[in-house]
């Protein structure tokens, strides 16, 4: 399964029942045969961390993919960082909830884990032997541009390539500046 | 005001606006002399119960938002904007932010105050902005100082009590790491001393903003934000007090007099958001050329003000932290639609508003989000004309003057058109 199908079927969980989303995933498993994903572009295997709010539109996802990036991670709010740790249920709502957001993985937004987030991330990228970190966000005033100044520069003296792309998250059109960004970007790596 | 008297126009500066430039200066001096003696910097939101650290003399506080606030007034938001943008701080950023994070990191060049003296606590709150934590976070990993973030639950109804209880255990943690970081005392007395004032303070902020309800209004808008600066940064002061008494008696003498800032005034509007800090002067001329007076805003009468309502609130001496707490659940952020829409309703019945301009601003998310829901719920409730119109409170490069005001005149026009067929 490639990212862009994957963010797709994470996507649709949002405005599903969770009963829905159960038989989604159950029935992706199912069909899923477990053998990784080649790009239809160039066959590189250079693998990146994407990081923003939302996932990008799928036109961004299969332009990165495309340009023969492989998404080794995520670092996405309403994705990785939202999932990452699931507490037990105990049957009692507050309870799990308390759990959740005191154990939260550091989010931007979760106001207590600001000081835990750097860290994290650079062990995610360690850990899955990530060569990029591209930044994915919507022009807005938003918790994460405060952050990524001083994080391209950390990442960037540790030898791991940053890019950051920001435009509006409904625009699935006009992605022509951004899918050349994204080649170059690319070509920057080696193998 | 008798029908009888002659009305004039009143637009040299007056002395509440010549007092307040001193006032001003005199509390930056006095914060870098502090700040040079050794005092302890305290950099704060502007919500953030001021009034607590007059309980340590040792402590001195800036406030990040309304200096910027005064540099986009001097036309100075996008040089220090543009230092933040080359940092690679994003230009969607609020535009405080980028002013200010600009200004620190140059060291204060470029500042009419030479900036602000760099800080050893960062007290920020999640319930006027919540973005400013992640603004002050840069601070801290930069610097190294320590970030205190005061949580306030978000309301939909009047605060509740355990919400109350919860800011106020968050007060005595605020307290012990001001006594262990200055090595000082906190003297409640204080405290209560620089309530009272802010108290007194607020009364006379009232009688001034009251001001709009007359016809013509004896105060535009853009004269209320400029005078806001102290009640920023200088609360729980007798000088806060003094000034705003003096500043609502001579309201008062010159509405008395007849002295009105648009003695033609033909459209009274009501302003939604945070001034359009660069465009004070220019906004009020070419809308006094039209008759039109924006004679009160949302972000004035959002200071001191309770959930849902017009009025500031009114200290009886109460337990301070008590009190402190009640105060942090101000009319407008921390606070959902309904009772958003309960205090524009009232504010518009109460000063006799023809039309709104809500101002979206794509730099401060916290006010513009429910602009939109808030708009159409005006309309309806209240019967007025409202328009919308794009505009960045502090970066003039992200404001069009004609676009704005395209949508303006439409709405003169609207008004004009529902009185000829009333």
């Amino acid at each position: 399964m490639n990212f862009t199908e994957y963010a797709q079927i994470a996507q649709d969980g949002y405005f599903t029942p969770v009963e829905g989303q159960i038989q989604i995933l159950k029935s992706r498993l199912q069909e899923h045969d477990f053998t990784p994903f080649e790009a239809d572009g160039c066959v590189r295997n250079v693998g990146v961390i994407l990081s923003g709010i939302l996932p990008p539109p799928s036109s961004i996802s299969e332009a990165i993919e495309n340009a023969g990036l492989r998404v080794v991670g995520n670092d996405i709010a309403s994705l990785f960082r939202s999932y990452s740790y699931t507490p037990e249920a105990t049957g009692d709502p507050g309870e799990y909830y308390v759990d959740f957001y005191q154990n939260h993985y550091p989010c931007t937004t979760i106001l207590h884990s600001s000081d835990r987030r750097i860290d994290a991330l650079q062990d995610l990228i360690g850990e899955r032997k990530a060569q990029g970190f591209m930044f994915i966000g919507e022009k807005f005033c938003e918790y994460e541009y405060f952050e990524i100044p001083y994080l391209e520069k950390l990442l960037k003296d540790k030898g791991v390539n940053v890019l950051s792309l920001e435009f509006s998250i409904d625009d699935d059109q006009n992605i022509g500046t951004f899918k050349t960004r994204i080649e170059a970007f690319s070509e920057l790596m080696e193998e | 005001m008798s029908a009888d008297k002659k009305t004039k126009t009143g637009h040299k500066k007056t002395k509440a606006g010549e007092r307040l430039t001193k006032i001003m200066t005199d509390y930056y001096v006095d914060l870098h002399k502090g700040a040079n003696k050794g005092k302890f910097v305290v950099w704060g939101a502007i919500i953030i119960p001021a009034e607590l650290l007059k309980g340590f003399d040792s402590v001195v506080f800036a406030v990040p938002e309304s200096h910027a606030a005064t540099r986009a007034a001097k036309a100075l938001g996008p040089m220090q904007c543009e230092k933040a943008e080359q940092m690679s701080y994003s230009m969607d950023l609020c535009s405080y932010a980028r002013i200010d994070i600009g200004t620190a990191f140059d060291g204060g060049k470029g500042s009419p105050t030479f900036g602000l003296p760099k800080p050893d606590l960062l007290i920020s709150n999640n319930n006027n902005c919540s973005l400013l934590v992640k603004w002050f976070d840069v601070y801290h990993r930069e610097w190294g100082t320590p970030h205190f973030i005061l949580d306030v639950p978000f309301c939909y109804e009047s605060q509740k009590k355990k919400d109350l209880n919860y800011i106020i255990d968050q007060y005595h943690d605020l307290i012990r790491i001001l006594e262990e970081m200055t090595g000082e005392k906190l003297d409640m007395e204080k405290v209560q001393e620089a309530l009272n004032y802010t108290n007194e303070a607020l009364k006379h902020w009232k009688r001034f903003i009251s001001f709009a309800a007359n016809r013509p209004s004896g105060i535009t808008a853009f004269d209320s934000f400029v005078q806001m600066a102290p009640i920023l940064t200088m609360r729980g002061t007798p000088e806060l007090a003094e000034h705003f008494k003096f500043l609502a008696d001579e309201t008062e003498e010159r509405v008395e007099a007849g002295i009105f800032p648009i003695p033609n005034e033909r459209y009274r509007l009501l302003w939604d958001n945070i001034a359009p800090w660069h465009q004070l002067r220019k906004m009020s001329s070419r809308l006094a050329k039209l008759g039109a007076n924006i004679v009160s805003a949302s972000y004035t009468y959002c200071f001191g003000s309770l959930e849902g309502n017009f009025d500031p609130y009114h200290y009886e001496g109460s337990d301070p932290l008590w009190a402190l707490a009640r105060m942090q659940n101000t009319t407008i952020c921390p606070t959902g639609l309904g009772l958003r829409c309960k205090a524009m309703s009232e504010a518009i019945e109460r000063i006799g508003i023809d039309g709104v301009v809500f101002a979206s601003n794509r730099s401060c998310k916290v006010y513009s989000l429910m602009q939109m829901d808030q708009q159409k719920y005006i309309s309806e409730k209240c019967g007025i004309p409202t328009v919308m119109i794009d505009v960045d409170h502090a970066d003039v490069r992200k404001y069009s003057e004609e676009n704005a005001f395209l949508r303006i005149e439409a709405l003169l026009e609207s008004i004009g058109a529902r009185r000829a067929g009333a």
